[in-house]
């Protein structure tokens, strides 16, 4: 009797198991479609919207050089001002968001990862924007972790510009990056400015696709850095989050789920 | 008789073509353009058919080629043009709006000789066009098979 009871626990979790399986195949296969509908989008954005952004561009600037003879005044200046800067920016959300669906497609390959040597890259990389600037570097002994080092040098870009922008105002920058085990085997990394800062009721609207929390007059941006780090880390299996105070700087968190200890 | 040098712009999009004319007519390459409004009519002026077969002989310096057209695309014109014997030397320059990874891949892999992303702002629009007309027209040596007289 109690070899038949065994036998049929065992074939009714091994019947459970392969409807799970299959219910898994079917989550995978559906997944995969809704990436090949978002791909054909975004080829679709990149192609269409461009071609009439490009001839916005181009016959305005035509128009402003039949009229060059004219001497228009100031108001319809400032309106073909205007027209022109709308299409540019356009131009940059259509970009932003290319580059933001991209970030859902591509392949990522995991690898040890060191991340010392990759916020040093991130850094010289961006030394166009920090050339004129004074800012003190604080940045920890940072460890192996485990990612797709293009996609990770992408997070480390966008996070440390971001210190690099919204401290601008201050007459000396502090930038740390830093970093302390998590739950688990998590990685948390952080980036820590004394900018200036934001207003914590609005932390939830941080990582959102061309969600802002500064006027672009205040600081240029199209919003699209922090979505494509959330993405990113997503997909490593990480969370990211936020602390910060208006006038008085800004922590942002990532976390990776393995540490150098484990390597797949 | 000698024939005069001249560039095929295969385009569908009249204000593309539009712009693309204007860029190329401050160096006096504009009189010597031929317009193809889609794959079927480049073919025909390419090979001497329809409407075009009339046209005097020698192939076009560079071929500047839009991807994405009705009915017959670039790539298929790509394509016959590089396994036609009589063609395949002929320049094409790709040019599009798509900076997609895999047109890029394809139009390499069937032999495109170079390929131009259009740029959105006008101002870099009028220098890659004016580029690639000054170099595929006037620097580069055509192959054979070319019209190769000079604009008197």
């Amino acid at each position: 009797m109690d070899l038949l009871m065994n036998l049929a626990t065992q074939a009714a979790a091994a019947i459970e198991n392969l409807r799970l399986f299959e219910a898994m195949q079917q989550a995978t296969e559906k997944a995969e479609a809704a990436n090949r509908e978002l791909e054909a989008f975004a080829y679709s954005v990149s192609h269409d919207l461009r071609a009439p952004l490009r001839h916005i561009d181009g016959f305005l600037e035509l128009l402003k050089k039949n009229l060059s003879a004219v001497v228009l005044d100031e108001r319809s200046q400032h309106y073909m001002d205007t027209i022109s800067d709308s299409s540019k920016r356009m131009g940059s959300l259509i970009d932003d968001l290319l580059s933001f669906s991209r970030m859902g497609r591509y392949e990522m390959s995991k690898r040890p990862v060191d991340l010392g040597a990759l916020v040093q890259e991130s850094i010289r990389e961006l030394e166009p924007e920090t050339r004129e600037r004074t800012i003190d570097w604080h940045i920890a002994d940072l460890p192996t972790v485990n990612g797709d080092r293009a996609m990770l040098r992408l997070v480390l870009i966008n996070l440390i510009s971001n210190a690099v922008k919204f401290t601008s105002p201050r007459p000396q920058a502090d930038i740390e990056i830093g970093w302390r085990p998590g739950r688990g085997t998590e990685t948390v990394v952080f980036v820590r400015d004394n900018g200036v800062g934001f207003d914590m009721n609005y932390a939830d609207k941080l990582f959102g696709v061309f969600q802002r929390l500064h006027r672009t007059d205040e600081f240029e941006g199209t919003g699209i850095g922090l979505a494509n780090v959330r993405r990113i880390i997503q997909r490593h299996g990480g969370r990211v989050w936020a602390e910060g105070k208006v006038g008085q700087g800004a922590t942002f968190y990532f976390s990776l789920p393995q540490s150098s200890q484990e390597v797949q | 008789m000698e024939t005069l040098k001249h560039i095929l712009l295969v385009e569908d999009d009249p204000k593309d073509i539009e712009l693309t004319l204007i860029a190329l007519s401050e160096y006096n390459l504009a009189n010597k353009i031929v317009i193809a409004r889609d794959g079927l009519e480049a073919l025909d002026y390419l090979y001497h058919r329809g409407t075009f077969a009339q046209r005097s002989a020698g192939n076009p310096v560079v071929i500047l080629l839009d991807l994405k057209m009705p009915r017959l695309d670039g790539l298929q014109v790509l394509q016959q043009i590089k396994a036609d014997e009589q063609m395949r030397f002929v320049p094409v320059v790709i040019l599009t709006s798509s900076r997609e990874s895999r047109d890029l891949d394809e139009c390499y892999k069937l032999g495109a000789n170079a390929y131009v992303v259009k740029p959105v702002r006008f101002a870099e629009f009028v220098q890659a066009i004016k580029q690639i007309g000054i170099f595929w027209a006037l620097i580069n040596e055509p192959p054979p098979g070319s019209a190769t007289a000079r604009q008197p």
